[in-house]
């Protein structure tokens, strides 16, 4: 209980340091043009308005929580060890696993806030469009999240492996960009070639993130089985949680 | 160490175990025939798991190459413009091929198997206004490669079939109920229109323009739909 | 361990490894370090830059880990969470989120300290009152002064009723009034029964509120002096310091 009571002060202390930043004005701004631009490419697209404003509204809120992501989890804590404002908390009868996951909790909030404001700026938009409502378009931004979610883990790994913002950052974008190839990977990179063996090795333990683009399934059409949601919503859970119990491991052995 | 190798054939096992229990992913592209032009925007697109972006944007560029008026030295011979009549589309479009219609529709398909307006707007702008019954018909089988089960595909293709012998009824017989799709193209919607209309059928040949009219975000079609209307009622 | 004591650290060694291209170097923070605080006892740590003040606090809170020997923070490990809920701590240099106010700040340290919500805001304002930071408790960080900000880091340090109060190099940087009045401040607290380490270049300040002073001299316990031993010193404090620390 007192864990929780920590893990959810801390995640409240990030909701507010990124609510009084600039974290959420950038986001807004970015979604704003974003969705400007969704607006003008809708019209070009004539008859599939409706497809290209869909696509390009969960395509960029995507975006953009992975972009919040990535460069939260990469520098979250490693700012608050160079600013040693994790001093006055480590000194506390705060743990390093309640604490890790206080900010992450903190910044995933935070995400989810900044996502559900522009899907909401999204949808009506849509709805002004004369769009109807389809239960995928939630579905679709569940797999976002979990993007989102697996991403911020892999990257509070990284940044605490490095050490490095920068460095963490490129990793973990890297391993990003990959986690959307593995299928490819897996069928166009024979073994025998000069990559072929680190890359397969590497898709075995990067994310399959091409999983949760449950936007392409969802309106794929009449090829498409039901998505099997648990399974991925179970595989994003614990992929994320071996990432930041690896986490944990490695901020237990920092010294300050 | 020991730790991030655990946690290394933790996450190893459990994409391993993924691969079971899941169904079958979406066919992968044979090969994704990533043409010089687009190629790194459509990667990028891929990279960030923007699949079908990237087919949106192939999209509008093939209905803007397609909605672009050819360069007059590329017509057989100069036409004056003409009222748009199903029977000679040719010379609505005073002569314009596009030649990179098909391929443009095929790098769509590619990408996103299941954008089945892609596919039928190609097929039809080919074979009922370009006059490439042909190049539609081998679209067509593309697509159905790719998604077999999809009914609107066979339907479209055996109306091509029949609009080349000339025999209307079929075709509408064919094309009628796909024109309730949703994802059914204006352009084969104004196409049974007219067939409707042609064919003394003038309550259903009101009911579509008056659709396309409410429906179609296309002015070209919604004059024609326009027009039309003016005629059938007075 | 000495059951009595709040703090003691036995026979404690600090070595930083530093690594660079390929080449370690080692250097050692605190050798064979021994020392006990009791209950209700002001400690004063001196010693030159670099002789292992700062080290020691920081075995002390958890925050390093030693190479060798044991540190029971009231009888138990650093590493404990329970142990650390009975500490206050001021660094030398206290870093605050700059985006919250002295207010806010106490009330995010106080909760993570444990205290309960019913009665939080009304310490906060006890513990602003008490350290003369009434007016300036819905300021931003980032306006304060040194010396505001340094009675924010007490703030924090006392805000939950701690039994022991680490505090590193406290008057550092304060102009002399500040520096008496955060005197009077640890001294209160020391009447009151808090237990107190702190480190200092200020000999005269450990003079006026330690009961016992250890000299550090290159990460090693030189000498360990009670108050009577200083006050009967014909040089005081200051020269046993300079005798303990000459090359």
């Amino acid at each position: 209980m007192r864990v929780l009571r920590t893990v959810a002060i801390l995640a409240a202390n990030s909701w507010q340091e990124n609510l009084r930043s600039r974290f959420f004005l950038l986001s807004a701004v970015f979604g704003g043009v974003f969705l400007y631009v969704s607006l003008l490419l809708g019209v070009l697209a004539v008859d599939q308005e409706l497809r290209v404003l869909l696509d390009f509204g969960l395509g960029f809120i995507e975006l953009l929580g992975l972009s919040g992501a990535l460069y939260g989890a990469t520098t979250v804590i490693l700012r608050e060890m160079e600013s040693k404002t994790i001093t006055l908390i480590l000194t506390r009868p705060v743990g390093r696993g309640p604490y890790l996951l206080g900010r992450f909790a903190g910044l995933l909030f935070s995400l989810l806030v900044s996502m559900g404001l522009m899907s909401a700026v999204h949808l009506s938009i849509l709805f002004w469009k004369g769009w109807a409502w389809s239960w995928d378009y939630p579905w679709a931004l569940c797999g976002a999240f979990l993007k989102v979610l697996v991403t911020a883990a892999l990257g509070t790994f990284v940044a605490l492996f490095s050490s490095s913002a920068p460095t963490a950052l490129t990793i973990a974008g890297t391993l990003w960009t990959l986690g959307h190839f593995l299928p490819e990977i897996r069928f166009m990179i024979p073994w025998g070639s000069p990559w072929g063996i680190p890359l397969h090795l590497a898709s075995c333990v990067i994310p399959d993130l091409q999983l949760f683009n449950l936007r392409d399934r969802a309106w794929a059409g009449s090829a498409q089985a039901e998505p099997a949601v648990l399974i991925w919503l179970l595989y994003a859970l614990v992929y994320s949680s071996v990432w930041l119990f690896l986490a944990r491991q490695l901020l237990r052995r920092k010294e300050f | 160490m020991r730790g991030l190798v655990l946690g290394l054939l933790a996450c190893a096992a459990l994409n391993g175990a993924l691969r079971l229990p899941l169904p079958p992913p979406p066919p992968d592209p044979l090969g994704i025939r990533l043409r010089p032009e687009g190629a790194v925007e459509t990667a990028s697109l891929f990279a960030l798991g923007m699949r079908r972006l990237a087919a949106d944007l192939a999209l509008i560029r093939l209905l803007v190459y397609y909605g672009t008026p050819e360069e007059p030295q590329e017509a057989p011979e100069p036409r004056p413009h003409e009222p748009f009549h199903p029977e000679h589309p040719e010379r609505y479009w005073a002569g314009g091929r596009y030649p990179e219609l098909g391929p443009r529709a095929l790098r769509i398909l590619d990408i996103d198997p299941f954008f089945s307006y892609a596919a039928l707007y190609s097929a039809g702008a080919l074979a009922f206004n370009v006059g490439r019954p042909e190049e539609a018909l081998d679209l067509l089988r593309y697509a159905l490669s790719r998604d077999p089960a999809n009914v609107q595909y066979q339907a479209t293709a055996a109306a091509i079939g029949f609009y080349r012998k000339g025999e209307s009824e079929s075709v509408i017989r064919l094309l009628g109920p796909l024109v309730e799709s949703p994802d059914c193209p204006t352009m084969i919607k104004n196409m049974v229109a007219f067939l409707y209309k042609r064919s003394g059928r003038r309550e259903k040949a009101i009911r579509l323009y008056r659709e396309i009219l409410e429906v179609s975000r296309d002015p070209g079609y919604r004059e024609i739909a326009r027009r039309n209307l003016r005629e059938l009622i007075p | 361990m000495p059951e009595e004591s709040v703090l003691s650290l036995e026979s404690v060694t600090k070595v930083y490894l530093r690594s660079h291209l390929g080449r370690s170097a080692a250097t050692r923070g605190v050798e064979d370090l021994s020392l006990q605080v009791r209950p209700g006892e002001a400690f004063g740590l001196l010693g030159l830059n670099g002789s292992g003040k700062t080290t020691t606090f920081k075995l002390a809170l958890g925050l390093l880990r030693p190479t060798a020997g044991r540190i029971a923070l009231f009888g138990l490990s650093p590493s404990d969470p329970a142990a650390r809920s009975r500490v206050g701590f001021l660094p030398e240099l206290p870093y605050f989120y700059s985006f919250l106010t002295p207010e806010e700040s106490l009330r995010f340290y106080g909760r993570l300290s444990g205290l309960p919500e019913k009665g939080l805001q009304g310490r906060i304002r006890e513990v602003l009152g008490a350290l003369g930071l009434g007016a300036a408790g819905g300021r931003k960080i980032a306006e304060l002064s040194k010396g505001m900000i340094q009675r924010v880091g007490l703030a924090q340090a006392i805000l939950h009723d701690p039994e022991l109060v680490i505090l590193d190099e406290p008057v550092s940087g304060l102009d002399p009034l500040a520096i008496k009045e955060f005197r009077d401040l640890l001294l209160a607290l020391s009447e009151k029964g808090k237990a107190l380490v702190l480190s200092s270049h200020s000999i005269s300040e450990l003079e006026k509120i330690c009961h016992r002073v250890g000299i550090l001299k290159e990460g090693r316990l030189a000498r360990t002096l009670a108050e009577r031993e200083w006050r009967e010193a014909p040089g005081g404090l200051e020269g046993l310091f300079v005798e303990a620390v000459r090359p």
